[in-house]
């Protein structure tokens, strides 16, 4: 695993590579790049992993998470997915409500 | 053995929780039992009503993408339909509950914690209705149980290991690429060619399930044209 950092569009990002060939045998699929998310002026955007459904949200405008706190609970194909936190900060923003349907990669919550 | 720290509560809230909670303290592949659970959980918090039986949870810390996740409903409903299929002929609602002369025997409830768009760990949650031989009225017609089927008690220590043994081999196959618990899934399916009443979280409709797909998928023949579905809640006859 190595980690490099890439500049597109003016932000950084940290990308973590790690060599597909080794992992093959192992696994049912490459691996995909993790790719931690920037802090922006406006904040850390969290994103949803996956297109599913939001059966819970977990934090109000305002409050204060520390990292690993569960912001919201998104249900896709029967599993049930606690989206934590990625950094400690106030919650700027909450875009999604309970019941909602999102799409791969939508922003969730945005945390300053 | 992949099953090395196994861990039984005789009363604990939810196994689930337990794992959840600490999952960063304990190795990959820990499974916690318990007699009994006090805020035992279903889907969207639905109480799990356990009695004498058997309830299980595994922790998943395995680097695995997010994108892959899902085929862990097939690998625990291919696993405990195969553990039950020595001694009863359970049926897979898509994919995770087990049903036996229609009604549920064992239910399934898959969690992951997820930061940065990478799981940080899964927890496979697995209740099976194994000795309970009473049921609550309102629960009668819906839920049954190995003890009121075959009219006998099993060991539940017995039984974890079989699912134990089961699910190693699906996951086994699972991480290998193979389709294993894709095909026992679809074999056993209590779903195709049924009507089925779909709930999207968005509006209710009237279908029939035409297929279990290789990516966990469902296939319904819907009156606007055949539709795949990846999420959603299934309803068969309003009775589950």
């Amino acid at each position: 695993m190595k980690i490099y950092r890439v500049k597109v569009n003016g932000k950084l990002y940290e990308v973590e590579l790690e060599s597909v060939e080794e992992k093959a045998e192992s696994r049912p699929a490459e691996p995909q790049p993790v790719v931690q998310p920037a802090p922006t002026k406006e904040g850390t955007v969290v994103k949803a992993p996956m297109q599913g459904n939001i059966i819970q949200v977990k934090v109000a405008t305002g409050a204060h998470v520390n990292k690993g706190d569960v912001l919201v609970v998104l249900e896709a194909m029967k599993l049930e997915n606690d989206i934590v936190s990625p950094a400690s900060g106030i919650v700027r923003e909450v875009l999604v409500s309970k019941g909602q349907n999102v799409a791969n990669q939508q922003p969730l919550v945005i945390i300053g | 053995m992949r099953f090395t720290k196994q861990i039984h509560f005789s009363v604990l809230s939810s196994t689930n929780t337990y794992l959840k909670d600490n999952y960063r303290s304990l190795p990959n592949y820990t499974v916690v039992s318990a007699d009994r659970q006090t805020a035992g959980r279903g889907r969207f918090q639905r109480t799990w009503i356990d009695g004498e039986d058997l309830l299980l949870s595994i922790l998943l810390k395995d680097d695995l993408p997010t994108v892959n996740i899902f085929g862990l409903s097939l690998v625990t409903a291919a696993a405990v339909h195969s553990s039950l299929s020595e001694i009863a002929a359970p049926v897979i609602k898509w994919p995770n509950d087990i049903i036996l002369n229609n009604k549920k025997i064992a239910g399934i409830l898959i969690e992951s914690i997820i930061c940065n768009n990478r799981p940080e760990c899964l927890v496979i949650g697995i209740g099976v209705n194994v000795n309970t031989e009473n049921y609550p009225e309102d629960l009668c017609e819906k839920a049954t149980s190995l003890a009121i089927e075959n009219g006998k008690k099993y060991s539940i220590q017995e039984l974890q290991e079989k699912v134990l043994e089961e699910f190693s081999y699906f996951y086994d196959d699972f991480l290998h690429g193979g389709n294993l618990a894709f095909l026992v899934c679809r074999k056993y399916s209590s779903l195709i060619g049924k009507e089925v009443e779909i709930n999207d979280f968005k509006d209710r409709q009237k279908g029939v399930v035409l297929d279990i797909l290789p990516n966990g998928n469902i296939l319904l023949w819907l009156k606007s044209g055949n539709q795949e579905f990846h999420s959603g809640e299934i309803t068969l006859n309003a009775n589950y």
